[in-house]
């Protein structure tokens, strides 16, 4: 798996900014707060002014909080947090990804994931596609939904987006990544509420290895156009899955 | 002081993985204060462009690990400096995600922000063809549409993009031919009209206008 960059944890000041950060991701310190000020922050954490300060220049970085002297410290609203910086997504707990995040984020990989399967047929190095394989490999060797699962799941999808040769696409998977995994668990937990049978969920998965493997064969044979079709099929898919698991909500509900 | 060294590295001062000067270098030579120069790192480290460690400094990362969406980190770049690979790069995003902001912005009939890309529209038909109020209005036009499409991640990511389209636009010149004014107001009315597939189609050869073949850029296929 490809190592997404967070700000270093170890420090005072890095320490507190992951803290912080994640308290105001999740909505324990509300959009539009006044945070506490320096001096409060550095005696209810123990650090110095200078790490508090430090901290809160971090978040500012990530579009979360705002400084302005005499005003203070203010959580800025959700639209201006940088949704693309690694921390930020991973700073969102993973059953409390807002719903209108999770379907934007099908939007645009239902723009790009075909194209850059595409691509990557085209265009692909080896140690590319082989990086593929590695994670079809490792999502049929784990077998069912679970933390390795996704995590498989995300590299494949990443992959993808690096095979592609397109760096924006790349970055795209850089930073999407943690979330797409977080859609991924979102997404199987409802599969697995709606469908309740073992026997059903285990059809479930294995469609959703076959349409893996039927995207991977096509580049591997660099095979662009079927590459595209395989990657549609797998999103039409998913696709339906979410509606069957939004109707079995509305029905139950 | 955050961006002007920002701007340093990204116009290569210093080269990926090399040490850039110390604290107290940096703030003599900017005559601030070390507190002053440690923020600014703070902020760069946050952007993944530089690493700071005890006893080794400060050191330049790869370009890769660098927030390329980042709207500070891509307004530091030369604007004479952007490679042709880029270019392609990003207007093959925009092929992909511009139609499909037109697309939902006729859907979703939002009269405020559709008539917000009208304003722009205005503003362009009004522009003498290639000034700064032409480029600027071109440049709005784009982001009203995505605005409008009501997908939170295109938007932020249009305004993100903000500055290196505008670079990349302002390459275009009248020797490039002419500006189809006509497309883009037949764009306005497919979207005002909620003609999603004419909106999506219309947009698609927009952007294709642009594209490095038809620009002073090498041709990458």
């Amino acid at each position: 798996m490809r190592q997404t960059r967070l700000y270093p944890i170890a420090g005072v000041h890095g320490h507190l900014a992951h803290e912080v950060g994640r308290m105001i991701v999740s909505g324990a310190i509300a959009q539009g707060a006044l945070l506490p000020r320096e001096a409060e922050l550095s005696e209810k954490y123990g650090a110095s002014r200078q790490a508090v300060r430090e901290a809160l220049k971090v978040l500012a970085a990530k579009g979360l909080v705002l400084s302005r002297r005499r005003a203070g410290t203010r959580v800025l609203p959700r639209a201006s947090w940088n949704i693309f910086d690694p921390d930020v997504v991973a700073w969102f707990p993973p059953d409390r990804v807002p719903p209108d995040v999770l379907r934007d984020l099908f939007e645009m990989r239902k723009a790009i994931e075909p194209v850059a399967a595409y691509r990557a047929a085209a265009r692909a190095d080896t140690v590319a596609v082989s990086a593929i394989r590695a994670s079809l490999e490792r999502m049929i060797a784990v077998d069912k939904p679970s933390a390795d699962f996704f995590e498989a799941d995300e590299s494949f999808h990443d992959g993808i987006l690096t095979a592609s040769g397109n760096a924006m696409f790349d970055q795209m998977g850089q930073v999407f990544g943690p979330l797409l995994r977080t859609s991924f668990e979102a997404h199987f937990r409802g599969v697995i509420l709606a469908l309740g049978k073992d026997d059903v969920i285990r059809s479930a998965v294995q469609r959703s290895m076959d349409r893996h493997a039927a995207v991977y064969d096509a580049i591997a044979r660099r095979d662009p156009e079927r590459a595209r079709k395989a990657s549609e099929e797998l999103l039409a898919q998913i696709e339906t899955e979410i509606e069957y698991v939004v109707k079995g909500r509305a029905e139950s509900a | 002081m955050t961006h002007a060294l920002g701007r340093r590295i990204a116009a290569g001062d210093w080269a990926e993985g090399e040490r850039i000067p110390d604290e107290a270098a940096l703030a003599e030579a900017y005559g601030v204060s070390r507190q002053v120069v440690r923020e600014a790192l703070k902020v760069l480290a946050a952007k993944g462009m530089v690493v700071s460690q005890r006893r080794a400094g400060t050191r330049v990362l790869p370009r890769d690990m660098w927030s390329l969406f980042d709207a500070d980190v891509l307004a530091w770049h030369p604007l004479d400096a952007i490679p042709a690979r880029t270019v392609a790069d990003l207007l093959e995003l925009r092929q992909l995600l511009e139609p499909l902001a037109a697309a939902r912005a006729a859907g979703r009939g939002d009269q405020d922000e559709i008539g917000r890309i009208g304003e722009a529209l205005r503003a362009l038909e009004a522009a003498e063809p290639f000034t700064d109020a032409f480029y600027a209005a071109d440049l709005a036009f784009h982001l009203a549409i995505c605005q409008a499409s009501g997908n939170g991640l295109v938007t932020r990511l249009s305004r993100i993009l903000m500055p290196l389209c505008d670079s990349i636009g302002r390459m275009r010149r009248p020797e490039h031919g002419a500006v189809d004014l006509a497309a883009r107001r037949a764009l306005y009315e497919a979207i005002r009209c909620g003609d999603a597939n004419a909106a999506q189609k219309l947009l698609a050869d927009i952007v294709d206008e642009g594209h490095p073949d038809r620009l002073d850029r090498p041709s990458l296929d």
